[in-house]
């Protein structure tokens, strides 16, 4: 009988349409994963797409979405004897329980197996397809695709089906499932963040009926060439989760699917019924009367909606919404991500981006689902005779369908704000900004929404039933991906939608509430021509094909509804015509294919200019006049130049700034003329060549203006309030711009062009004399007079000489006097000042007034920094350091001379009342005034590893701040961060991980590994040797550039008095990419006579350097290594507990015995127990005794 | 008062649901007798604003049904053959929900029509209860009281007694009958017994044709002396129905009972009171027999 059951279970689902459909649809899924660019799970960069870790990723990410597959086949195995109403046939034959119920389970897991076999399928056929371009593919591997749906597509379809045959049969409800498999989707979805932080990993990937968080564990810091050859297998997490949830899951199948019961009919309650007495009103049919008045719209129209909304709300479905709507919110509320795991303050602007975030998915269910059950339910629910023969216009039920959706969608933003609230409230944050909620809510999230929910309408409008209006629905969605791979990425193309523009507590909306009223206008005008055609179309009465409808269109539309058509295609195309204007004539909106078309035009034009003797800027003198309300700079820069090289400069390659309607270099005896317009790419040509050595006088003239609508490409340097903009974006630029060429490999290849572009090399002596910042970024004497509007503050570089008021205009004169880089930056807003005085340095911090809770925090950072650099390094080259806020369009902190521009959305919004939490604050304001030393004071040449000098050092600095701050144990966690960003980021490189010393723009190098290796180089040689050999490489090339240093100067200082072995560490870490495994095999404790604990310690080690594709081959290992004993666990140790011994022990390659003495039994041992050396498997370097 | 002039339909899966079909009916109770699938649903819906036909036109009164459906409404009760409710909503909301669409713009009106209605219908006990668990009768009590909002001109009843008990079948065609007097009420129905007890005029609709229209005493009388009857056992049933016009079998005690249709007594018969069933059944024998 089991295997009837099995077999009909086959046959059954074999004959559905839905069999095949999802078959397809998997397959395709899969077969595009390979065989387009536009979908990618799992390969990319250097990673093959049918390599085993992309075929695992592929496998465990759809089998997330098998879940539905699951509810559709094992659930409609359990529930369909109810649904059809079979159970009493059935339940009167003799049946055997066990065998009937699992053959019905184990059937509909076959089905759904063998559907899901079309993944793998999909990926070896989409493998084969012959555009793929072969050096993204790995020959094809028969045992990864069966490996892989052994270990990830076989347990979780089992586990999957086991619990949805359980509710299945417990609900009887296939609705009950989809919702709970919907809620599971978003539940999981938006965990994500969650689940990934360190401290919640391990028990994120165990439970996880997925099993894909638990693949993520085990291939967390795999390298390219580990992903391109490893196989994931039963190991480490993945296979506890997948023998914990097969265990659970059948436990749960026995227990509770009623497998060994007999199947029965559910009982029905017996309600008790209380006889009433009531008054029965004589009624005869000869009062019956004609309704007094006529049908009234408006009461109508009110009772209607009232209605379709207590329709919905009263579900259980929309409850499940609303309350994951406020689960979905409250998640990222309790548990806020800032940067190294600090939370931000729960400000307005973020507590709104949350809710857009959190509503995003329930939006799309609602207006397909929900916008499909509304229009259908007179006809699906049985009553669409009655209520259509009734005097009611089309136009009524039609609106108030619409409202109904509209304000269900309203009523979820409510929900998600009082959420929001709420939770502002408690936690005491008391600038709640209603207004925002409202706008921003309202108009820029729920608009948007209502008019997909009216396109929605209108497609069901002309489907024959709600199932085909869903697919169109759906189909559109689908297109909207589609359109903007095919080069349709305009707005104008993507129904309901507005360029996006993030907000700013500085800037407020700026132009966004413009451009996105103009947008809101056209697309409301499509949507009100849909409206329209929606009501003249709807289907009243039960068999009325498009045909006739579309013959009684004009009826049914009326005037007003024919005016709404009217009215609305006007706007369309009135506003389209304008926007299109704005956007594509008057700017010129290019889509990022075409964009990569002018970076290849910009690179076949001028490489071949790249090394041709250019001019470089030796002083500045800066005029510029800033007007934020019109967003318009008018600026000009006095300059003399210089020809630093052997040969004459004829003519100069000039790239002229963006937004700009005039940009002019004038110089006499120098003519401009534009070269490529499109590029904006211009030459200088000179009468008379500069000569060798020889000087010349020129000036630059800017207007920058920013108006109108632009579609992508906005101009976040000059707004309202808060403008900041760098001389490289305001003004000309001389020579070749390398960073403009297109950097992705592939898609190089693709162009046929040649390599990606790479850091010149180490060795590139030619390069010694260039900057880091460019060539021709050279040290430069300026001068600054800034005008801005009088409420505002203008800042560049230089001390203040002179202020004052001239009508409604500020001016202010900045004057340095030291020599800096030619890369400086003007700021203008409406700031708050908050300064200090203290040893001569005036500290300083111009903030967005309402931004005032860190401000504290930034000065003593700032302080302390200085103090301890100033010691450690050499003096402050400055007598004023100024941190100057940004508005959030950009996220970052950036350090100019004396001048430190910092986004508000880092630092200044930091939540910094938890003390066990990492202070970003103190970390971003140290880092960044340590690049006054490192960066301004010793610059870099312009080859491979420039970065580790000015940020490894900045990064070593700041570390050193907040050692001293915070002490050694929050630094390590600090570090913590570090090691698991260097080890996960090397998984992604692109294109080659380098050494340290010969890092290429890759920050996961020169931050990340940078702090971790002066870290460990400091603990391996103490802080005292380490920042005199810092000192001295400071003073060696203190504002130097002849020739500037390179990483290989570096090490010869960092090498200075040190021993050989401590150099060799020096080498391994910088010019190798080093690893090291390092383990506590086992330890024993013994009581000696005396009272002393011996204990006995074996640790293997061995030590592994890397390719840059991440394939380890193993270095013999010497060197001295920390060897610890400690009463608690050390990841938990605080700075008051010492450990019991704490030493380096010198350790060899193999297995090292180390006997210890100590006056106290130990609880742990370890080697390298607070991982100071990169080890990608830190968690068993100690052991509990 | 409704006039149907060669009104016909085709669906897109072919059927002929509509074929040429013109009736003029009076004010007062009009019986649409027909087989199921005859399109009497098809035509009631038709009349009732919810489709549209491939040809010809509808008027009521004046009203040009296909040309301002919504005109038409306003003068209209329906009760469909088979219809379901919203679910989780009392029949006094329900009702007055219907009411506030029919144009009840005032509450105490509305309250009182709707109380009314309900009590007049044997359901004002129930009134709190909400429809979709109400029993088959009770819901077709409540289909009737929605009907008679607003005290409609047209009314159109479609397989109305079907599900009820025969107490409220009675109770329903004396309210009928009591309506159908100053107003059109069309009863749809395959029951001869439904429109001989209540109908002064009818029509025969089968396969989308109306094969028969007029007063039914006036249209049986025509079959006098022409009907025969004979009780005969299965078997001799069977080979009688190969060699006679039989237009109807019947069972009674275990026997079977022929009615033939011919000028003279077949042989062993016995003459019979012609009546609407022999009517309606020649009628759609003599089609069946044409086609």
């Amino acid at each position: 009988m089991l295997s009837k059951m099995i077999a009909f279970e086959w046959r059954y689902f074999t004959r559905q349409p839905s069999f095949y459909i999802t078959y397809l649809m998997f397959f395709l899924l899969a077969f595009f994963a390979l065989a387009s660019d536009n979908v990618q799970i799992g390969a990319g960069g250097n990673i093959h797409g049918n390599s085993p870790y992309a075929i695992a990723q592929i496998l465990s990410t759809l089998g997330i979405f098998a879940m539905f597959v699951v509810v559709n086949f094992v659930g409609t195995t359990a529930t369909r004897n109810h649904a059809h109403q079979m159970e009493e046939l059935l339940y009167t034959k003799p049946l055997i329980p066990w065998q009937y119920q699992l053959g019905r389970f184990l059937g509909s897991y076959l089905v759904v197996l063998v559907v899901l076999s079309s993944i793998p399928l999909g990926i070896l056929i989409g493998s084969a397809m012959p555009w793929l371009d072969p050096e993204r593919l790995g020959s094809t591997v028969f045992s990864h695709y069966v490996t892989s749906f052994a270990v990830l597509t076989l347990p979780t379809a089992f586990v999957l089906s086991a619990l949805f045959f359980t509710m299945a049969v417990r609900f009887r409800s296939m609705m009950a499932l989809y919702l709970i498999a919907v809620a599971l989707l978003v539940l999981y979805m938006t965990t994500g963040d969650l689940a990934s932080q360190p401290q919640y990993r391990t028990l994120a990937a165990l439970i996880d009926p997925f099993g894909h968080r638990a693949l993520g564990d085990v291939t967390r810091y795999w390298t390219s060439a580990d992903k391109n050859t490893l196989q994931v297998g039963f190991e480490g997490l993945l296979a506890y989760n997948r023998l914990l949830w097969l265990a659970l899951s059948t436990l749960v199948l026995l227990a509770f699917a009623s497998v060994f019961r007999a199947p029965a009919l559910l009982s029905r309650k017996a309600r008790g019924k209380v006889a009433k007495v009531i008054d029965v009103p004589e009624f005869s049919l000869s009062q019956l009367q004609p309704a007094a008045g006529q049908p009234s719209t408006a009461r109508q129209l009110w009772l209607r909606t009232r209605f379709e909304i207590s329709q919905v709300v009263k579900t259980p479905g929309f409850i499940v919404l609303s309350l994951l709507t406020v689960a979905l919110l409250i998640m990222p509320l309790l548990d806020p991500r800032g940067i190294y795991g600090a939370a931000n303050l729960p400000l307005t602007q973020s507590m709104i981006d949350n809710i857009f975030g959190g509503t995003g998915v329930m939006m799309i269910i609602i207006v397909s689902y929900y916008v499909a059950e509304i229009v259908w339910r007179e006809r699906n629910g049985g009553m669409g005779d009655i209520i259509d023969s009734l005097p009611v216009a089309n136009f009524v039920f039609w609106s108030a369908k619409v409202l109904a959706v509209s304000l269900l969608v309203a009523l979820l933003f409510v929900v998600g704000s009082l959420t929001t609230l709420i939770y502002q409230l408690l936690s005491g944050f008391d600038q709640l900004e209603l207004s925002q909620y409202a706008i921003r809510l309202a108009y820029f999230a729920w608009l948007p929404v209502v008019y997909s929910a009216i396109l929605a309408f209108f497609l069901q409008a002309i489907s024959p039933n709600k199932f085909v209006g869903l697919g169109l629905f759906v189909l559109y969605f689908i297109t909207t991906f589609v359109l903007a791979s095919w080069g349709f990425e305009h707005s104008l193309w993507h129904f309901s939608e507005s360029p996006f523009v993030a907000y700013s507590d500085m800037n407020g909306y700026g132009w966004s509430l413009q451009a996105h009223s103009w947008y809101m206008a056209y697309w409301g005008g499509l949507s009100l021509v849909l409206f329209a055609l929606g009501f003249g179309l709807y289907q009243r009465g039960p068999m009325q094909p498009l045909k006739q409808r579309i013959a009684q269109l004009g009826y049914q539309l009326g005037g007003v509804g024919k005016g709404a058509i009217a009215v609305g295609l006007a706007l369309f195309i009135g506003c389209g015509s304008y926007i299109g204007y704005q956007t594509m004539g008057v700017h010129d909106y290019v889509n990022s294919d075409q964009r990569k078309d002018l970076q290849q035009r910009y690179e076949e034009a001028y490489r071949q200019f790249e090394d041709a003797p250019i001019l470089t800027i030796d002083s500045v003198k800066l005029d510029a006049a800033i007007y934020p309300s019109q967003r318009m700079i008018v600026a000009s820069a006095e300059f003399s130049a210089h020809n630093p090289g052997n040969e004459p400069v004829e003519k100069l390659l000039v790239q002229l700034p963006q937004f700009s309607p005039k940009a002019e270099v004038l110089m006499d005896g120098a003519t401009l003329i534009m070269d490529d317009p499109q590029l904006n790419t211009a030459w200088l040509t000179f009468d008379v060549p500069v000569q060798p050595g020889e000087r010349r006088e020129g000036r630059f003239e800017v207007i920058r203006h920013s108006q109108g609508l632009r579609q992508g490409d906005q101009d976040v340097a000059l707004v309202q309030n808060g403008t900041f903009i760098n001389n490289a974006d305001l003004f000309p630029l001389f020579g070749y711009l390398s960073h403009q060429e297109l950097t992705d490999k592939h898609e190089r290849r693709k162009r046929e062009m040649s390599d990606t572009r790479r850091a010149h090399p180490l060795e590139d002596n030619h390069r010694y004399t260039e900057s880091f910042l460019g060539r021709g970024v050279e040290f430069i004497d300026f001068e600054a007079r800034l005008s801005t509007e009088a409420d505002q503050i203008a800042i560049a570089p230089g001390y203040l000489e002179k202020q004052w008021v001239e009508g409604d205009r500020a001016h202010f004169h900045y004057k340095m006097d030291q020599p800096m880089f030619h890369f400086y930056s003007i700021q203008s807003a409406r700031y708050a000042v908050e300064k200090e005085i203290h040893n001569g340095v005036s500290y300083e911090v111009y903030y967005h007034p309402a931004h005032h809770w860190n401000v504290a925090r930034m000065l003593e950072a700032a302080k302390d920094s200085v103090a301890l650099f100033s010691k450690e390094f050499g003096p402050y080259q400055h007598k004023q350091l100024r941190i100057i806020e940004f508005p959030g369009y950009r996220s970052f902190a950036q350090s100019f001379a004396n001048t430190v521009p910092y986004s508000e959305k880092i630092g200044f919004i930091s939540d910094l009342s938890d003390p066990d939490k990492i202070d970003p604050v103190y970390y971003v304001t140290a880092h960044e005034v340590a690049h006054q030393w490192w960066g301004h004071q010793a610059g870099a040449a312009n080859v491979q590893g420039s970065a580790v000098i000015s940020e490894s050092l900045s990064q070593y600095a700041a570390l050193l701040v907040m050692e001293q701050k915070y002490g050694a144990q929050r630094l390590r966690s600090f570090l913590k961060y570090e090691l698991d960003e260097y080890l996960q980021s090397r998984g992604h490189e692109a294109l080659e991980e380098m050494p340290l010393m010969r890092a290429e723009s890759q920050s996961y190098i020169h931050y990340q590994k940078g702090s971790l290796v002066m870290m460990a180089l400091k603990d391996q040689i103490g802080a005292e040797r380490l920042n005199a050999n810092l000192a001295a490489f400071l003073q060696r090339y203190h504002f130097r550039n002849d020739p500037y240093p390179t990483t290989l100067d570096l090490m010869a200082y960092l090498k200075q008095d040190i021993s050989a072995d401590e150099q060799r560490f020096v080498d391994d870490q910088f010019s190798k990419i080093s690893l090291y495994d390092l383990r506590a095999k086992t330890a024993q404790v013994e009581q000696q006579p005396d009272g002393q604990f011996k204990v006995t310690l074996t640790v293997l080690a061995s030590q592994f350097e890397a390719d840059g594709q991440g394939v380890e081959t193993e270095l013999p290992l010497a060197q001295s290594i920390d060897i610890g004993l400690f009463s608690a666990d050390p990841d938990k140790l605080s700075d008051a507990a010492e450990p019991l011994y704490l030493q380096k022990h010198q350790l060899v390659s193999g297995e090292n015995t180390i006997e210890l003495l100590v006056p106290e039994k130990p609880a742990f041992a370890g080697v390298d127990p607070l991982v100071r050396l990169i080890d990608r498997d830190a968690a068993d370097n100690v052991i509990k005794l | 008062m409704l006039s149907i002039k060669d009104l016909s339909k085709t669906y897109a899966n072919g059927v002929k649901a509509l074929d040429q079909v013109n009736l003029e009916i009076p004010a007062g109770m009009f019986g649409l007798l027909g087989p199921n699938g005859a399109g009497k649903s098809s035509l009631m819906r038709t009349i009732a604003t919810l489709q549209q036909a491939d040809t010809g036109s509808i008027q009521f009164d004046g009203i040009d049904v296909f040309n301002d459906p919504q005109a038409l409404r306003q003068q209209l009760g329906y009760l469909p053959q088979d219809f379901n409710v919203y679910p989780r909503i009392s029949a006094t909301r329900l009702l007055d929900h219907l009411a506030v669409l029919k144009g009840f713009n005032h509450k105490k009106e509305r309250k009182e029509v709707v109380d009314g209605l309900l009590a007049h219908v044997n359901l004002f006990l129930h009134k709190d209860k909400a429809v979709s668990g109400f029993s088959g009768g009770m819901r077709q009590r409540f289909g009737i009281a929605q009907a008679l909002l607003g005290d409609p001109k047209l009314l159109i009843v479609d397989e109305p007694t079907a599900g009820l008990d025969p107490e409220e079948r009675n109770r329903f065609h004396n309210l009928l009958v009591s309506l159908g007097e100053e107003r059109v009420v069309i009863l749809s129905t395959h029951i001869v017994d439904d429109v001989s007890e209540l109908c002064p005029q009818m029509a025969v609709l089968a396969e989308g044709q109306i094969l028969l229209q007029g007063n039914p005493l006036t249209l049986v009388d025509k079959l006098a002396g022409q009907i025969w009857r004979k009780t005969v056992s299965r078997a001799e049933g069977a080979e009688l129905e190969q060699a006679l016009p039989v237009i109807s079998k019947r069972l009674l005690a275990g026997q079977t009972i022929l009615h033939v249709l011919a000028d003279q007594a077949p042989e062993g018969f016995t003459a019979s009171d012609a009546n609407l069933e022999d009517l309606y059944f020649s009628t759609l024998h003599r089609q069946r027999s044409a086609a």
